[in-house]
């Protein structure tokens, strides 16, 4: 158990130190950084929490990147920074680029094998990432709509009411 | 002015302010057209998605007094026809590079399109504050670099975990794993920033980035016995993946960018194949991976 603990904090350690460094490369705000790299901890958090209850990789993948996508999109309205910022912050230890890397070993060192169970996860994680980002992006976009339509009416009416006080 | 009758003769001068506000609106609509198309190019440069960059063009234009506005964006072009009440427009915009993200510039951008709407300000007051965003959101070749070192860093302990337990006597592989991947990193970015600069083709510098990487990871486990060849790859693969692109591709898919989507993916496809390449080459070419 202490070993699975272990394994879970070091995994959040270096989301942290990554997405840290990825905030920088990508010229994240400072001041939109530390909420980039904490969505980024949520995703691992979640994944790897899905999987220690049994989820497969696609399941967790998907729970992982909802999350993400979920709380991102809630701070992009709080901070008034676009929701993207937070999102490929947080999507990126979620890419496969280990899998993928370990699928071409097994190319280059013919064993099939490896090839095709890295191959295979790769594809379910990226497939998650996917289904996660559109379930939450389906149910966001109308919300954001209607906040926005909401907001513009509201700009409206204290344009007219200025224009009517002005008169 | 009289004319021979002496009947006051209104007409030229009343022609005259028309013709003086017709001028003024042409270039109110031609500085609308061009901020709008400036505004959705940046966008997309820095990683925005399509109908972001759609939806600010389409604002900015009915902001200027547009009737209707018609707007198309692919990760190539940006083509616009907008009709003014009588005038219309039609103006396009090529892209001619895509995928270095700055989301900092995003943001700032997204700020400056709504001011644009609530104030209109003329195209030169509107370059002058792109020129203000663009310098103050420039990422400076030592943060690009730092950045890249401690993502490299980071990632290579994120997956140290792949294929062997982690025990408490195994934490310090996993930090040289870590500091290796770092070290890696320094060269590999500075190569990479001077080779965007250069007119070599994205893909092959790619390519040639990652087979530099392969190299060294493979003679730094040669040199220090006690690290993982396979981690200190993986740390400066995760710097170079596409994985940006891959999240817009399915975001872009989903909001109904069909076209920008499958671009986007083949973007991807052949990124990934150009990485897998580079370290197959370098790992062929030097030896088995230790």
């Amino acid at each position: 158990m202490t070993d699975e603990l272990l394994r879970i904090l070091i995994v959040l350690i270096g989301s942290t130190i990554g997405s840290g460094g990825l905030t920088f490369v990508f010229g994240v705000e400072k001041k939109h950084a530390v909420w980039a790299i904490i969505s980024s901890v949520l995703c691992c958090g979640a994944y790897e929490l899905t999987a220690l209850c049994g989820g497969g990789i696609f399941l967790s993948a998907f729970i992982g990147t909802a999350v993400m996508a979920a709380y991102s999109d809630i701070m992009a309205h709080v901070l008034k920074v676009p929701a993207t910022v937070m999102i490929i912050i947080g999507i990126i230890p979620l890419v496969p680029g280990a899998r993928l890397y370990y699928t071409m070993l097994g190319l280059v060192q013919s064993d099939m094998e490896l090839f095709s169970t890295n191959g295979r996860a790769a594809l379910m994680l990226a497939a998650g990432v996917a289904i996660g980002v559109i379930a939450v992006t389906a149910i966001s976009r109308p919300i954001n709509v209607r906040i926005s339509e909401r907001h513009q009416k509201m700009l409206q009416e204290r344009e007219l009411e200025r224009r009517k006080t002005e008169n | 002015m009289n004319d021979v009758n002496g009947i006051r003769n209104e007409e030229p001068e009343a022609a005259e302010s028309v013709a003086l506000e017709a001028t003024d609106n042409d270039k109110k609509y031609d500085d609308a057209v061009f901020i709008a198309l400036e505004l959705g190019e940046h966008i997309l440069k820095c990683g925005g998605e399509i109908y972001r960059a759609e939806d600010t063009v389409r604002r900015i234009c009915k902001a200027y007094g547009a009737v209707t506005v018609d707007v198309t964006a692919i990760l190539s072009v940006i083509v616009l026809t907008v009709d003014f009440g009588g005038k219309s427009i039609t103006s396009s915009r090529r892209l001619s590079e895509f995928g270095s993200n700055n989301l900092g510039r995003l943001s700032r951008l997204n700020d400056l399109s709504r001011k644009v709407c609530a104030e209109k300000p003329s195209k030169e007051e509107f370059l002058k504050r792109m020129g203000n965003i663009n310098g103050s959101t420039r990422i400076s070749l030592r943060r690009c670099v730092f950045g890249s070192m401690f993502s490299a860093m980071g990632f290579a302990i994120f997956f140290s975990n792949f294929g062997q337990s982690i025990t408490l006597d195994t934490v310090w592989a996993c930090a040289l794993d870590g500091l290796l991947a770092a070290l890696v990193a320094l060269p590999l970015s500075l190569i990479t920033r001077y080779l965007s600069h250069t007119k070599l083709n994205a893909v092959i510098a790619k390519f040639l980035v990652c087979l530099l990487g392969g190299t060294a990871a493979l003679f730094l486990g040669k040199v220090v016995s006690q690290c993982h060849v396979d981690m200190i790859m993986i740390g400066n693969i995760m710097n170079v993946i596409p994985g940006v692109s891959m999240a817009n591709a399915f975001r872009d898919v989903f909001s109904g960018d069909v076209m920008s989507g499958t671009l986007r993916l083949c973007a991807v496809m052949v990124d990934a194949i150009a990485i897998a390449f580079g370290y197959a080459v370098a790992i062929l070419l030097f030896g088995g991976v230790i």
